[in-house]
């Protein structure tokens, strides 16, 4: 079994209701699910935890998709939840900026929230900006620190802090925008 | 040294493309060839945010628990690579050896007995937003391109459609939500309405969800996704009971597109009268 193709495993799992087929195709591919959670969540609990809930979903549903390469599937998958994942992520933080500082996230166009940008480019997007606002966009969004909670981590005081999220999400923005489609 | 590896990823796994680096190169941190894909490229990025060998080595590990845990033993034991087993060696330094050969032999057996009926008497705790989360896929998009209507007198309606079904698309159910919202106060259809329950409930918004979707449960076209998404919502707002009886229903209608997936549901849910 160790020889067999991606597919003859899901054929095996799917057919012949083999467990075992599906175990080795998440030993074959567990390194790379959990690293492309990381570059999306930056969190190795929240990477993990994301990487589990991929496989779950996929043994429900490797058996009614069709696939002609597993590994493509399986990087579409996961991508997508982590996507999914993390626009509910900044999605709520936002909620929560605009609760407690009603100014943080403005309402005009130029200026509207990253939930709704092209998420799956974030990683990219995020290794363009200076250091400084790509730190406190990971704990603020990504790791869900407050503005007193990311400045006592970086060091940074609490003006730097709002400042780099305020100009680190409007770069990322226009990253993000400047990416490809897909 | 990167064609040997590359000649092992071959002989081991040879459907793996060779776009992918290995197990044992991402816990080395060893960034992925030219050639590498998408996957392959971003693992390794994201393999960055781990410090050492030993924390992505130990990561592995965990991984390797939890999936032998959840989908069976084998995952362990036909799959684990030579990283994560080396820090299970070095945890468990070799104890074993050092007993006679039939101390080790009853030894495994009184373990895999203890690990069997630990195994069969495990009733994993039942959380349904975890069941809602393995089972909701959104339903495809099928109006998207389709005309609604003459151009000339319901662009603005279209626009408002077309942002929906973006949104929708673009798995920002909440944003879809509110264009749907907007389009059925314009031109109510069940088709928009479907979406709109969807985007609720992919947006956790499960009651509003059932609301927008219990009117379609006798449609012709849109029946049948319906009363499957109204299923997942009552899953969602711990309806336990309503769910199983409506996933019942569909479980047993032979022309429904859900009936695996019900099925396939109903086993997960716990015998329940609430």
């Amino acid at each position: 079994m160790l020889a067999a193709t991606d597919l003859e495993l899901v054929k095996a799992f799917c057919a012949d209701d083999r467990r075992e087929a599906l175990g080795l195709l998440y030993q074959r591919y567990g390194h790379l699910v959990v690293g492309l959670c990381l570059d999306y969540l930056k969190e190795r609990e929240a990477a993990r935890d994301a990487t589990m809930e991929i496989f779950e979903k996929v043994t429900l549903k490797v058996c009614n998709q069709p696939i002609d390469s597993f590994r493509a599937w399986l990087f579409y998958t996961s991508r997508n939840y982590c996507i999914d994942l993390l626009r509910k992520r900044v999605r709520e933080r936002e909620r929560l900026a605009k609760i407690s500082e009603p100014n943080f996230v403005e309402s005009s166009d130029a200026d509207r929230p990253l939930s709704e940008e092209r998420l799956q480019h974030l990683p990219d997007a995020l290794a363009q900006l200076g250091e400084e606002q790509a730190r406190c966009i990971k704990l603020f969004y990504l790791k869900g620190l407050s503005y007193t909670e990311v400045a006592t981590t970086t060091g940074y005081d609490l003006k730097q802090v709002k400042s780099y999220l305020q100009n680190g999400r409007r770069n990322l923005r226009n990253h993000l925008e400047k990416m490809p489609h897909e | 040294m990167a064609v040997e590896t590359y000649v092992i990823i071959l002989k081991k796994c040879p459907m793996s493309e060779p776009a992918g680096n290995d197990r044992r190169d991402w816990i080395r941190n060893k960034k992925p060839g030219a050639g590498a894909d998408e996957f392959a490229r971003m693992a390794a990025r994201g393999r960055e945010e781990l410090g050492s060998e030993g924390e992505a080595s130990e990561l592995l590990s965990e991984l390797d628990g939890m999936l032998a845990k959840r989908f069976g033993p084998q995952a362990n034991e036909t799959g684990a690579t030579a990283g994560a087993e080396k820090v299970a060696k070095q945890q468990t330094p070799a104890k074993v050896s050092s007993l006679r050969p039939w101390y080790a032999a009853a030894a495994a057996i009184l373990l895999l007995l203890a690990a069997g009926y630990w195994w069969t008497t495990q009733t994993p705790a039942f959380n349904p937003e975890a069941v809602y989360a393995e089972a909701f896929s959104p339903y495809a998009n099928e109006l998207s391109g389709r005309s609604m209507g003459t151009p000339a007198t319901m662009d603005s309606m279209n626009a408002t459609l077309s942002a929906a079904l973006l949104a929708y698309d673009r798995r920002d159910y909440g944003t879809a939500a509110d264009s749907f919202a907007v389009y059925l106060r314009l031109a109510p259809a069940a088709a928009p309405q479907l979406y709109y329950g969807i985007s609720l409930l992919a947006d956790e918004q499960p009651t509003a969800a059932l609301n927008a979707l219990r009117p379609l449960q006798s449609d012709p076209d849109y029946g049948d996704p319906a009363r499957w998404y109204a299923a997942l919502a009552e899953l969602r707002t711990g309806e336990i009971v309503a769910a199983r009886n409506r996933l019942s229903a569909i479980a047993n209608d032979a022309t429904s597109l859900f009936t695996t997936k019900a099925r396939n549901l109903l086993n997960t849910l716990p015998n329940t009268t609430k």
